[in-house]
């Protein structure tokens, strides 16, 4: 394994010794702890400087015992500023935090390796983003997927709701079709109609079109 | 050693001028003579209390007014104005000199009332000077002088005005002031006043050159003897005397004249007299202790003097504005009661509105903590409860497969605990609003509930405050709270849309509903109405038994 120099920052003790005991299941790499961002940073720093870097950065993202002195506040903060002293450092962040947005922030815009949420088989998969990540590829646990992917609710645009509005006013496929392109509204053509009908009575859970319209009927959508 | 002008000594002065001018004008109207003796010449009626003569004279204004007999009113006034002197009670000595002028501006021009007008602003002058307040005595002496009678009023005005200035240090104004009432008394060859007045520029020389004044001193001494002056006069003078040959070491004359002032305090029973004497003598006497302790008496009563005179000065600054009579300054002094009575309205309504807020506060704070820890007991604790009773009666059960089926429990339990945890932590209101609300709408979707919306633009909440923001998302967690435990519905579809002056949200989802007859909101539903009604907004709820639940928030931007 190439990752064999590991540094966590995580504000529980009771927490570290957990992930420790997991992660020395990894053939014993080189495990350091710190409670504060401010801490982890310093250490990397220095850890680089004396020309013995760490591989893998392991970070919380809500700290309780950050003040005001401190210049590190987050674990996106501590994440994004270890990255650009380091580029090289792999990193994880691992949380409590479902959050769609938080997730979002940190995998498209700060770059983190991989999201994995704290739960019973957190362990788990902290051992499986490593071992992701020893082969260079990102990883998402999957309650970080599921909430990244926001499955269960549906963000209806305005197309959409255009299409099942002619669908209740009585038009066939072939007439919105027809009205799309009369109204220059794209996408227009039967197939992409059919697809997107196809994903809406998926989410609705209905069979045929008239038990879409029903449905959106009685959710007052249309 | 430096001696200071006391304004006890002259206030007694004056009370006697004027004594002459009362007695002569009303001794015979008044029947119960004794009363008009304890005021206006206090020190011949020891035996009558002050409060029965201002009684008496309050009951007499009563009659007099009655039958509108004005200048007998005018009179009872000033008469009670002198007793509350006395008495040291500005505050009211102050209402009814009030009250007579107030009374004689409403008489037609008259030589008569023109001379109370005259005397009642003396008294209020004495008033002011009473409470060291010089500038005011000298002003209201002024107004007095303005209105006398005759030169033997313009006198007594002059005098005043110069014992005022002896009082605030201004010594040439007041010999100036002095040197008209001499000539006046002069004039009219009034040798009693003569004499008074003569003796007082005896003692403003004595205090612009310590070595000058004794020979007027001993010339109005030798006078007011002969021509039988008011024994309180005479005591002045003899304190006087008694100052200039202490500042000149010559302690055995001034003893001589400090056994005679004794014997006049004696003789008068005047125990402010007395005190006063007493401390000159212990000024005689070279020993420490005794100097030590005259220091100290004096600072203390100056001390408890000005914090009389606080106090006064307080009660009487409360009634000021109908003092003031010229037009202008009662103008200002509306305004500034104005603006004070809007201060204090204004006080009052900070500190109201504050603690209303504060407990406004502590009340929502409560409810959350209850919330809290009821959410805390019924689904951490009675969970964990139960898992445990579960492991006693089949703990192998538990234990098979490493364990799974006690993990399962476990995670069940942490997984309820985070969501108590990420049902309180603080909501985003910045430009991650929206990812907010739809982390909160797939939160509680899940294979079985579809949770539907509509895509919105990235500046839809932009122009919304982030406390309204932070309350519908609340709200919508209430409603969603609600939904997954009571409802049974498996499709919810939360739609936001917007006018120019409001934003809609509609909540429908396709659950059991509720008999809205019946319902009693629960779980933070209560509050929900009124809080509404807060942000300048609305909730309406509609819902039919098994055909779904509705809500319609109005949220203006």
């Amino acid at each position: 394994m190439h990752i064999q120099k590991i540094i966590i920052a995580e504000d529980f003790d009771t927490s570290n010794e957990g992930i420790v005991s997991k992660l020395n299941q990894l053939g014993n790499p080189e495990i350091h702890t710190f409670q504060t961002c401010d801490q982890t940073y310093l250490k990397i720093q220095r850890a680089l400087h004396d020309g013995n870097p760490f591989d893998l950065l392991i970070s919380d993202i809500s700290f309780l015992n950050t003040n005001a002195q401190h210049q590190l506040k987050s674990g996106q903060e501590l994440i994004k500023a270890a990255k650009a002293l380091q580029p090289s450092i792999k990193t994880i962040a691992f949380s409590l935090l479902n959050k769609q947005h938080i997730i979002k922030e940190l995998t498209e815009d700060i770059g983190v390796d991989a999201y994995v949420c704290k739960s019973m088989h957190g362990g788990k998969e902290l051992v499986k983003a490593i071992q992701a990540l020893d082969t260079e590829q990102t990883y998402l646990c999957p309650i970080a997927k599921a909430a990244l992917e926001q499955r269960h609710v549906l963000e209806l645009n305005d197309y959409e709701t255009q299409l099942l509005q002619l669908l209740a006013h009585g038009y066939k496929q072939s007439g919105i079709c027809d009205y799309f392109k009369a109204q220059n509204i794209t996408p227009n053509s039967r197939r992409s109609i059919e697809d997107h009908l196809s994903k809406l009575r998926d989410h609705f859970n209905a069979n045929t079109t008239t038990q879409l319209i029903y449905m959106a009927q009685s959710l007052d959508l249309i | 050693m430096k001696t200071t002008p006391l304004s006890f000594l002259f206030f007694y002065t004056i009370t006697i001028i004027f004594f002459f001018i009362g007695l002569k004008a009303h001794a015979q109207e008044d029947s119960l003579s004794i009363y008009y003796y304890r005021i206006w010449k206090p020190d011949s009626i020891k035996n009558v209390s002050l409060d029965k003569a201002i009684s008496f004279y309050k009951r007499k204004l009563e009659i007099s007014e009655s039958s509108n007999d004005i200048k007998t009113a005018v009179y009872d006034l000033r008469t009670i104005t002198e007793g509350y002197i006395l008495q040291g009670n500005y505050f009211y000595s102050e209402m009814y000199a009030t009250r007579a002028l107030e009374l004689l501006d409403n008489q037609p021009l008259d030589a008569v009332f023109n001379a109370e007008k005259s005397r009642i602003s003396n008294e209020l002058g004495r008033m002011y000077w009473s409470l060291d307040n010089y500038d005011q005595a000298i002003k209201y002496y002024g107004k007095a002088l303005e209105l006398a009678e005759n030169s033997k009023d313009s006198i007594s005005c002059y005098n005043n005005i110069g014992l005022a200035y002896l009082d605030w240090n201004r010594f040439k104004d007041a010999e100036s002031a002095f040197n008209i009432a001499l000539k006046k008394t002069i004039i009219l060859k009034d040798t009693i006043n003569q004499w008074i007045i003569s003796n007082n520029i005896g003692f403003i020389e004595f205090n612009l050159d310590k070595s000058k004044g004794l020979n007027k001193m001993i010339e109005a001494r030798d006078n007011m003897l002969r021509n039988g002056t008011n024994i309180r006069d005479v005591f002045a003078n003899t304190y006087y005397l008694a100052s200039f040959y202490i500042t000149h070491k010559n302690f055995q004359t001034a003893n001589t004249y400090i056994s005679q002032g004794l014997e006049i305090a004696n003789s008068i029973k005047n125990p402010l007299f007395k005190h006063k004497i007493l401390a000159l003598k212990a000024q005689i006497h070279d020993d420490f202790h005794m100097q030590e302790y005259q220091r100290l008496n004096d600072s203390l009563s100056l001390a408890e003097k000005q914090a009389e005179h606080k106090y006064t000065s307080q009660k009487y600054n409360y009634e000021k504005a109908e003092k003031e009579r010229s037009k202008a300054q009662l103008n200002s002094t509306i305004i500034a009661g104005i603006a004070s009575i809007i201060t204090l309205i204004a006080t009052f309504s900070f500190f109201y509105f504050r603690q209303r807020n504060r407990l406004e506060k502590d009340r929502e704070r409560h409810r959350t903590e209850r919330a809290l820890s009821k959410k805390v007991h019924d689904e951490v604790g009675n969970d964990l409860f139960y898992l445990m009773t579960q492991i006693q009666s089949s703990p192998h059960e538990f234990l098979e497969q490493n364990g799974l089926k006690l993990l399962d429990g476990l995670n069940e339990i942490y997984g309820k605990a985070r969501d108590i945890s990420k049902h309180y932590t603080a909501v985003h209101t910045g430009p991650n609003y929206n990812n907010e609300l739809l982390s909160l709408l797939n939160s509680y979707g899940s294979d079985q509930i579809k949770i539907i919306t509509n895509k919105i633009d990235p500046s839809f909440w932009e122009t919304v405050e982030p406390h309204k923001k932070e309350n519908l998302y609340r709200i919508l967690q209430e409603l969603l709270t609600n939904m997954k435990k009571h409802s049974n519905a498996n499709f919810v579809a939360v739609t936001f849309t917007k006018d120019t002056e409001n934003i809609h949200v509609k909540y429908v989802d396709n659950g059991c509903g509720v008999d809205l007859k019946t319902l009693t909101l629960k779980n933070g539903l209560d509050n929900v109405e009124s809080r509404m009604v807060d942000l300048k907004g609305s909730i309406t709820f509609e819902s039919v038994p098994n055909k779904g639940f509705k809500a319609f928030i109005k949220l203006s931007t």
